[in-house]
């Protein structure tokens, strides 16, 4: 306290000035929210939690100023502001650590915002509201720096209702998204890139959330793309960013490392050994082109896709009810091999109801249980946005309120998801924040009558050309898919602040998606014929550090049910999944609950929750040991019913065995240094030591990198 | 608790808090040189209101002391004189000798100080709390004052001695009201906790928690004048009145408004009490049938105290200048 007094008697002594102008008219809502954000206060690790801190509750990042006035100005009894000796307010004596303050010392007694608070208190801490913010601009917004250690001065402009333009750089926050990467000086908005690469940094001022992305380039010389291959525009996008980082790309990949990875991509198998000699041998020049419509027009390309989707939908059995759901899978197989356009699918699914056991599309609302459950599971599948977060709070990182998530939960309130299911009107969803039913409301759009047919309304929206969300987020998906990582990541998050690495590119695949009738192959197609999906996934020096510019191809693991397909093929055991017909494959299951030992050791997703966000799969350590060590491999090698077993007592040679395996499990043949290891491995033993040795080279193709990745 | 430990400056500054006040006057007047627009502040909201007595004046208190009123012109006529602000409730003892006034700085102390009424002096400052007194009980021997703060302590003193004779433990949050049943045998408390705890006072044990709040209990008051189990009435955050018989630990009926309730007030007589809200409206309901008879809407907003005059014709509240008296009738 004698601290504080000191300081206000020399602040009246020598600076008038600057409190005078501060006292002359203080707006809660446009200043002095802008002064908690920027001081931590109302983050979610302080009073911005769900239930406050210390008994003071704010909205997260101030997205709420009349609940934040509330609760500064009124709550118990007005404690936190002292209107008759300002200076004393609890408000001021915490945020300077005069009193206690679990978080610390936020804000300094000679800092413009201690100047702003006490003004703000000493002209009666009145709300005020006389301005909205109408728009926040930064600059730059994107910029690209010689070398590591430049700066740039980053500066904030707000303009208000009143037309009022002002810049608010110091109450703007400034985060960047690794720290290591950026450090930036938050008086005076000056940032310094530490490392090269693509970063981002997130400016937050009042509601708005703003991304500026910051390029250092990766080496000093300059690279030039021009006579690099290019097939479409999506090689123009990725070369470009490519030259602004100075990555130079790999090479185009070999035929036999195209097929096997185009093969898996478009049907989830492995090429047949004759199909992958027919295709080593071919020397037409569009072979990969011929080779891509092919796939696309498979029957095998229907099963996996329908598979990649079913997973999208996270189709699955219900209790007690299998009937459903097959019929469900059933139905989107027919879709996509039938070439259905995606906002076709997308509208059947809004908008079906009936019995479940007959009409597919009707099972997708019983996919999750509840209006809240829907917006969320809709808003992530066609929006590829996590609305969730605007549950409790509005969204921190996104432009979404709860009223948009309320507002999308009510059009689903009348839905009545049992076997059959059926629209009951009077069905109503309690906003937590005014305690009654919330308006049905298209998310960020606009409130629905009460009359009007909310899932149709939705449906029109979210199909729409026009809709921001919709084809980028479906484009970004496939694109995954066939490239190991999204633009975006994870492909559920789509928003401003999570900008795409290649923003353009995803704008354009999203039109030319619209412009192709939402033509799923279409896509596919597009993305296979480029560049940048044939090119090697061997790094260069220059570029082994890049895993999302696409210099080179990036290798994943393949899918649980994908891996056990292909530990199938290439054995010859079969597996059993429950009580499917013997042979069917692990990919056209129905259903995931299915019975299957293997599968549960290889990760499969149970599609409970969704499976983009999964952290499973077959790249974790138990899979390995499961590989390594167990049944899943180990049996199916060994047994007399086995590709290798049939082939010892046909007496086969030990050099065509390897040969063959070589294209079942790799898609290629021995190189000459394997072909020369193996002869040499072969050669040093006895006879009856052959079928150990034969065991042994199966078990190492199917637990080798190259087997168990896609690359 | 709440205390900055490293600091020598703050240590004084609570131990020589009263020595500050000169210092802070300059403040003021250098404010009145030098920004004439700073001092243009809205009027603290009013904490507490009392009948004196003898029915002809009204005690308001804020952060500003405590003011007293001419009944029934409600025109102010002077301030008491004290050593503290930030007052959160004044109480006459039963005897109408005293008057304890409590409050205090938010975070740091709490403060009751009791009165001689007659000659306006000092008879005790107890500084026991470390968070500002929300609410205060006489007991019927004119000796102890029960005082409740959001340090969350429940303490029972002696105020001559200005020592603590028990202490009640179990809020685990602040406590912001309190109230003693008319044979001193029971104390109930309440508070952020959103409950009400029920004490035995000859034992300092916590005999039951009433918890059907969802929200803070910002008001407790006991029924007056009334035969049969006693009756207490709280209201909360989360915007119900509640009915309540504390000693058999029955809610016996409830009352949901449209906006918060804030405090609340007993006919002297009838079964009826008055509640002031957040949006300005003082509810009038039965608490026989909890049905709201009446509202009435008054010119301010964050209503945080009002009175029932002596003869139960009147409600006094926070006006745009001072106090503002309403009639209490249900029609």
């Amino acid at each position: 306290m004698l601290r504080l007094t000191i300081f206000l008697i020399l602040l009246s002594v020598f600076a008038p000035s600057s409190y005078a102008g501060e006292a002359a008219a203080v707006d809660f809502d446009t200043d002095i929210v802008p002064v908690l954000t920027k001081s931590g206060c109302n983050s979610g690790a302080c009073h911005g939690a769900a239930a406050g801190r210390g008994e003071f509750h704010l909205s997260l990042y101030g997205s709420n100023p009349a609940f934040d006035y509330d609760s500064i100005v009124h709550r118990f009894k007005g404690r936190r502001v002292n209107l008759v000796d300002p200076e004393n307010s609890l408000l001021l004596l915490k945020p300077t650590e005069s009193l206690i303050h679990g978080g610390g010392a936020r804000i300094e007694l000679d800092d413009p915002a201690f100047n702003l608070l006490t003004a703000w208190i000493a002209k009666g801490a009145q709300r005020l509201q006389q301005r909205k913010l109408k728009s926040f601009e930064i600059s730059p917004s994107h910029q690209v720096f010689e070398s590591v250690g430049d700066k740039v001065t980053l500066q904030a402009t707000a303009i208000f209702s009143n037309e009022d333009e002002r810049t608010v750089t110091r109450w703007t926050v400034l985060t960047p998204e690794d720290d290591t990467a950026v450090q930036i000086d938050s008086e005076t908005g000056e940032a310094t890139v530490l490392r090269s690469g693509r970063h981002v940094v997130i400016a937050r001022y009042l509601d708005r959330v703003v991304p500026i992305v910051f390029i250092v380039p990766l080496q000093a010389r300059s690279i030039d793309f021009v006579d690099g291959p290019r097939t479409n525009f999506i090689d123009d996008h990725v070369y470009d960013l490519l030259a602004t980082l100075k990555i130079p790309a790999s090479p185009g990949a070999d035929d036999a490392t195209f097929l096997r990875r185009i093969t898996l991509n478009l049907t989830g198998r492995l090429p047949a050994p004759r199909v992958a000699l027919a295709f080593l041998d071919d020397k037409r020049t569009n072979k990969r082109q011929l080779l891509i419509d092919e796939l696309l027009n498979s029957e095998e390309f229907n099963d996996y896709w329908t598979y990649e989707f079913a997973k999208l939908l996270r189709i699955r059995s219900q209790p007690l009810d299998k009937i459903g759901a097959r019929t469900y899978h059933r139905w989107l197989r027919e879709q996509i091999a039938s070439a259905t356009p995606y906002d076709e699918i997308a509208e059947d699914l809004l908008t079906s109801i009936g019995d479940s056991h007959t009409n597919g599309p009707a099972n997708f609302y019983r996919t999750v249980g509840g209006p809240r459950a829907l917006a969320e599971f809709v808003s992530e599948l066609f929006l590829g946005s996590r609305l969730r977060c605007a549950n409790c709070h509005d969204h921190p990182l996104d432009h979404w309120k709860q009223d948009d998530y309320h507002g999308l939960a009510a059009i689903f309130a009348d839905v009545k998801a049992g076997r059959v299911v059926s629209i009951q009107s009077g069905g109503e969803v309690i906003h937590p924040r005014t305690g009654i039913a919330a308006v049905k409301r298209i998310p960020g759009e606009r409130f629905l009558n009460d009359d009007a047919q909310g899932r149709e309304s939705l449906a029109e929206w979210i199909t729409t050309q026009h809709n921001p969300y919709f084809a980028k987020a479906i484009v970004n998906r496939l694109w995954k898919n066939m490239m190991g990582r999204g633009l975006i990541e994870p492909t559920d998050d789509l928003r401003s602040t999570n900008p795409a690495t290649h923003p353009q590119l995803l704008e354009a695949l999203a039109e030319d998606f619209i412009k192709h009738d939402y033509n799923l192959r279409h896509t596919l197609r597009t993305i296979a014929n480029s560049a940048a999906y044939s090119r090697s996934e061997k790094s260069l020096p220059e570029n082994a550090t890049d895993d999302r510019f696409y210099s080179h191809s990036i290798v994943r693991p393949l899918e649980p049910e994908v891996l056990a397909d292909a530990i199938a093929d290439v054995t010859g055991v079969a597996m059993q999944f429950g009580e499917e017909p013997a042979g069917t494959r692990a990919i056209t299951l129905f259903d995931p609950k299915i019975s299957s030992p293997e599968l549960d050791i290889l990760g499969r997703c149970l599609r409970e929750e969704s499976c983009e966000s999964q952290s499973t799969g077959t790249a974790g350590l138990p899979v390995l040991l499961h590989l390594l060590n167990g049944k899943l491999l180990n049996e199916r090698i060994q047994s007399p019913e086995s590709r290798l077993s049939r082939k010892i007592k046909e007496n086969v040679s030990s050099e065509k065995i390897i040969r063959e395996f070589y294209l079942l499990a790799l898609s290629r043949l021995p190189t000459e240094g394997e072909q020369q290891f193996w002869a040499k491995e072969f050669g040093s033993i006895q006879e009856k030591q052959r079928v150990d040795l034969l065991q042994d080279f199966v078990w190492a193709m199917l637990t080798s990198q190259e087997f168990v990745t896609n690359h | 608790m709440n205390k900055a430990p490293h600091s020598q400056s703050f240590a004084w500054a609570n131990s020589c808090r009263l020595g500050l006040v000169p210092s802070l006057f300059i403040i003021v007047q250098f404010q009145f040189l030098f920004f004439p627009s700073a001092i243009d502040a809205a009027q603290p909201p009013i904490t507490s209101i009392t009948f004196s007595p003898d029915g002809n004046s009204v005690f308001a208190a804020s952060q500003a002391g405590v003011a007293i009123y001419d009944w029934p012109g409600l025109t102010q006529q002077g301030k008491l004189e004290l050593n503290f602000a930030n007052i959160h409730d004044i109480q006459f003892s039963p005897d109408a000798q005293r008057l304890a006034i409590a409050g205090g700085d938010p975070g740091e102390t709490g403060i009751v100080n009791v009165l001689n009424w007659q000659s306006r002096d000092t008879i005790s400052l107890i500084r026991q709390h470390n968070d500002t007194v929300y609410s205060i009980a006489w007991m019927n021997d004119n000796q102890r004052i029960v005082s409740v703060s959001l340090d969350r302590q429940v303490l029972l003193y002696d105020h001559s001695s200005e020592r603590t004779v028990q202490e009640f433990s179990g809020h685990s949050k602040g406590v912001t009201a309190v109230c003693l049943l008319a044979d001193d045998s029971v104390l109930i408390t309440a508070g952020v906790d959103q409950s009400l705890r029920v004490w035995e006072l000859s034992t300092s044990k916590m005999i039951r928690t009433l918890n059907n709040h969802t929200a803070p209990v910002h008001d407790l008051q006991l029924r007056p004048n009334q035969d049969g189990l006693p009756m207490v009435a709280s209201v909360s955050d989360d915007r119900t009145l509640r009915f309540w018989q504390p000693t058999i630990g029955r809610m016996v009926r409830f009352v949901k408004l449209d906006s918060i309730p804030l405090a609340i007030a007993w006919h002297p007589e009838k079964p009826i009490v008055a509640a002031t809200t957040s949006s300005g409206i003082i509810s009038i309901i039965d608490a026989e049938t909890a049905e709201v008879l009446k509202q009435i809407k008054t010119d301010q907003q964050w209503l945080y105290a009002l009175a029932v005059s002596p003869d139960g014709k009147w409600i006094v509240v926070q006006g745009a200048n001072g106090l503002r008296r309403y009639r209490f009738s249900t029609e």
